[in-house]
């Protein structure tokens, strides 16, 4: 058995939801069923096989190829399998996903990870804005899973947190952590302004101090922190080479906020940078 | 049976069933590990009277431990889970978490979750946080010295307690040199610990007494001194025994411990031991029985 691929022979049709592409969804789907399927298109709907060119049998893994940045929603719920992606994507991958792995290599568009809830997400590129933000009338964003950036996000990441681990390897835009209840964010690269706006609990680990320090955070000193041991270890199982790097934030500086709003969140910023 | 002219009992030692866990106590070097561990498994040699048998499996290299320091691994045994929680969070507080830079995980990945970090959380007044990596939450405490990082559960599984065997020899210098040599070869063994002081107890015990209020009492048909008074167990020329106790997570290690422990025991020419034994109660101390010819075949 070879990987279910989809290749997009049809991309001139505009904005495409392939939320319904999971491997669960997939599973059992007999070829013919499988180009039956009808995929919503701007305001039509239409048949898998229309679209995508269909090789492979094996439904646990799927493999998206020729992707564009209309293609939205992907891995959405998504709770067991792998989906593999090579290309630029849309919106909203893995948008409330609860299990499973999707890598993507290429970039991606805003709200990846929204209102996720477990899983694991790697984008080897950059990610537009509110990364591992909120769905539409929720009131947490991200709650469970790891996520990977290897690029930049944009702003608003991790809006709204609860639980989860999103690591950056780039730079991340404005309000980083915005109004964080809980988790952990840690950026490698450079932060824009109003990092931890807002924060209740939870923590952003950065390699950079931001450039202007804001008066919601208090500095309590330069310390040892146990803990980002284990998040290296944890992350070890997903991204071995971004958790070595973790270790540069065992000794850091801890400031304390956004004290507007308990003091009980925390920016760690490493004692080497 | 014989071992380098010791004569080996034939006879099984009497086990009975306990809980355990494993806790892994970490620091920022092995002087504090062993302050911390040292601490906590004090005054655990008996569930007669103190609560639990604890005592230390093994140290731990900075690669083997959670959070890449040096550690030790502890073993705790009670008689059933509700004691095991009390004594997991009396120990772990007044022993661990007031230890300079401690920390502390727990050793199983198998059984019932008790508590460990979960209730010394409060400790922090409000200010402890925590972090879910995964399936496991931690707990970071903020204490005088940075911060104490627990682990907010420790898995609690089946247990044997209570293995043994008896080292009988020609005098109190010939036991004790030959249960040192037993406790060093069995102290290489993962999954038990010998609760004792040193691994030894001199003063091993029958089930009941003479007098109601005491549920154990001297093992009288062991003691040289009352050979003449009692039917002893013991020859003339005994002049002193020595029991080792061990507790364990399986009967497979505690099997391995013992025997390994035995022929440490009769190694060597000229080292008093003349006879190994093993306390046996006829039955009415538990439903493990280790016999000592079996495990040296």
């Amino acid at each position: 058995m070879s990987a279910l691929t989809l290749t997009l022979t049809e991309p001139s049709v505009g904005a495409l939801d392939l939320s319904g592409l999971t491997p669960a969804a997939l599973l059992g789907l007999k070829p013919t069923a499988l180009r039956r399927l009808r995929l919503p298109a701007g305001n039509r709907q239409i048949a898998l096989g229309e679209l995508f060119d269909v090789s492979g049998d094996d439904t646990s893994t799927l493999r998206l190829v020729g992707l564009h940045a209309a293609c939205h929603r992907i891995g959405r719920g998504m709770r067991e399998g792998r989906i593999e992606i090579k290309g630029r994507v849309g919106d909203e991958l893995g948008r409330e996903m609860r299990g499973g792995e999707i890598r993507l290599s290429g970039h991606a568009g805003d709200g990846a990870g929204m209102g996720m809830l477990g899983g694991f997400i790697q984008v080897d590129g950059s990610v537009g804005d509110a990364v591992g933000g909120l769905t539409p009338g929720a009131t947490r964003g991200m709650n469970g899973g790891v996520l990977v950036v290897t690029g930049n996000v944009g702003a608003r990441c991790g809006e709204r947190m609860r639980r989860g681990l999103v690591v950056v390897a780039g730079d991340a835009g404005e309000y980083l952590g915005d109004r964080m209840l809980a988790g952990t964010i840690a950026v490698f690269g450079s932060t824009a302004a109003h990092a931890g706006f807002g924060m209740r609990r939870g923590t952003l680990l950065l390699a950079h101090a931001p450039r202007t320090s804001d008066p919601g955070f208090s500095d309590c000193g330069e310390f040892e922190f146990g803990i980002v041991t284990l998040m290296r270890q944890y992350l070890a199982g997903f991204h071995p080479a971004l958790a070595k790097r973790l270790a540069k934030f065992s000794r850091a500086r801890r400031w304390s906020g956004d004290l507007g709003y308990g003091g009980k969140g925390e920016i760690l910023v490493a004692a080497e940078s | 049976m014989k071992i380098n002219g010791v004569a080996i009992d034939n006879t099984f030692a009497e086990a009975f069933p306990m809980k355990a866990t494993r806790i892994i106590v970490t620091a920022r070097n092995t002087t504090w590990v062993e302050h911390a561990v040292r601490a906590m498994t004090g005054f655990a040699t008996s569930v007669i009277a103190c609560g639990c048998e604890a005592g230390i499996e093994r140290h731990l290299t900075p690669g083997e431990t959670p959070d890449g320091r040096p550690g030790a691994a502890v073993l705790l045994f009670t008689m059933g889970n509700k004691e095991l929680i009390k004594q997991v969070q009396n120990r772990v507080g007044q022993c661990v978490l007031t230890s300079p830079t401690s920390a502390c995980f727990a050793g199983l990945d198998e059984g019932e979750p008790i508590p460990l970090g979960k209730n010394l959380r409060f400790f922090g007044d409000g200010w402890q946080l925590s972090k879910k990596l995964g399936t496991k939450r931690y707990w970071r405490v903020p204490v005088m010295d940075g911060e104490f990082l627990c682990e907010e559960n420790t898995r609690v599984v089946k247990a044997i307690g209570g293995g043994n065997f008896l080292i009988l020899a020609l005098d109190q210098d010939s036991a004790l040199a030959a249960s040192e040599r037993a406790i060093v070869a069995m102290r290489k063994v993962r999954g038990v610990i010998m609760p004792f002081p040193g691994g030894v107890v001199r003063s091993g015990s029958k089930v009941g007494s003479k007098y109601k209020t005491l549920p154990a009492s001297t093992n009288h048909l062991f003691c040289p001194t009352l050979k003449g008074a009692v039917k002893s167990e013991l020859t003339i020329d005994v002049g002193a025994v020595l029991e080792i106790v061990i507790d364990g997570l399986d009967a497979a290690s505690i099997a391995e411990a013992t025997r390994v422990g035995i022929l440490a025991a009769c190694r060597g020419r000229k080292h008093g031991v003349l006879r190994i034994s093993a306390g046996n109660y006829g039955g009415s101390l538990g439903p493990f029985h280790f016999n000592l010819r079996t495990i040296l075949k």
